[in-house]
């Protein structure tokens, strides 16, 4: 059955932090509650709170936490990288949206700052999910070129207007805001392949260049896999990147009735 | 519900219902407003008219099937354990199958007499 509290050791215990290092003389203080958890130790996972001058730290959510990490608290963890949202690193839920911490800015959220890792991932430590299913589904439908003619001696061409189909899925950075905000996701995450994965397959069914579309389509035309997308939308309100998931999934199941009426 | 094949035909089915419920939904509640308020010989009489019978015949029948299609999906998605999902699918298939029935005979019992 579906679980709707959280198991026992996941709820959040009152014993958070307070990191109290209010300066006088900060001029625009924000205060950051941030969810802690260390496996190494056996407490449940708690709400830290920090006090940071935002015109010290920089203007993005990700500036304050690299701050409070230098500053403060070396022991937070949190994934980062390219910090101008193309790697999808720093994905984590901000004032109760998925998001990239890099592209959100400190003036676009008031009061309290909230930040927990993505929802309903297993947390490897404090803002860190392990991402090892969602990864696994994402290699599952063949996230590149499957061709059955020999390859030109040159390259695989395509024209504009082909080209152009591809728009609006190939900027996909797999941050996994989009599958870890999809209720469906959540209650079925180990047989429904989530908004990412399914977006990354529609990118290759609309390649012209890829020549196994049926077997694609085959391979993903199951009641799990695609059909547990109920068009709920969290999926292209969440997107960092301003994609439209929930779209690409609409399309495979229009391409799934075309190939079943083409096959009859 | 199946896979493959079976889990896109489940699909279609949902949406023809769901299409074939906006009309009929209408119509129905247009023809129940007109006779909520009357004594029940005249609702009776209101149903002798063919094309009323068909609407509400069909409205009731729909609406089982297109409620039993989306009961199967709700299932699937809470209940993990199959024993469990299958035996409670079952028992509301047969449930469904009941209330068709039983509205089968209403409208020949009204149709008749």
């Amino acid at each position: 059955m579906v679980e709707l509290r959280l198991p026992k050791n996941s709820r959040i215990s009152p014993n958070g932090k307070v990191w109290d290092q209010k300066k006088s003389s900060a001029k625009e203080l924000r205060k950051f509650k941030v969810y802690r958890y260390n496996p190494d130790e056996k407490n449940n996972p708690s709400i830290d709170t920090y006090y940071i001058d935002s015109s010290e730290s920089g203007p993005m959510v990700l500036d304050a936490l690299i701050y409070i990490k230098e500053e403060v608290d070396p022991t937070l963890t949190f994934r980062r990288s390219c910090r101008e949202g193309i790697c999808g690193s720093c994905a984590m839920n901000i004032d109760g949206v998925n998001t990239l911490a890099c592209t959100r800015g400190l003036d676009e959220i008031r009061g309290d700052i909230r930040i927990y890792p993505l929802p309903h991932m297993p947390v490897i430590k404090d803002l860190i999910p392990d991402l090892t299913n969602f990864y696994k589904q994402h290699a599952s439908i063949m996230p590149w070129l499957e061709t059955k003619t020999e390859t030109p001696e040159d390259e695989w061409k395509q024209s504009l207007e082909q080209r152009k189909k591809l728009d609006d899925l190939y900027e996909c950075v797999m941050c996994a805001c989009c599958s870890t905000s999809c209720p469906s996701y959540w209650w079925n995450s180990e047989k429904y392949l989530g908004p990412a994965a399914l977006l990354h397959a529609y990118r290759w069914l609309v390649d012209s260049r890829d020549e196994t579309r049926d077997e694609r389509l085959n391979d993903i035309e199951d009641s799990f896999k695609l059909y547990r997308c109920h068009t709920i939308m969290n999926c292209a309100r969440t997107c960092p990147k301003n994609l439209n998931p929930a779209k690409a999934i609409a399309e495979i199941k229009k391409m799934m009735v075309e190939k079943n009426s083409r096959n009859k | 519900m199946g896979n493959n094949l079976e889990s896109t035909r489940h699909w279609i089915k949902q949406r023809i219902s769901s299409i074939l419920l906006i009309p009929l939904t209408i119509l129905f509640i247009y023809n129940f407003l007109n006779v909520a308020y009357l004594p029940y010989n005249e609702v009776i009489t209101n149903y002798d008219n063919t094309f009323n019978l068909i609407v509400a015949f069909l409205f009731i029948i729909i609406s089982l099937w297109h409620f039993y299609q989306g009961i199967e999906v709700v299932l699937e998605d809470y209940i993990h354990n199959t024993i469990i999902r299958d035996l409670t699918l079952k028992i509301l298939k047969y449930l469904c199958l009941v209330l068709i029935i039983v509205v089968v005979l209403s409208f020949i019992i009204l149709y008749r007499f």
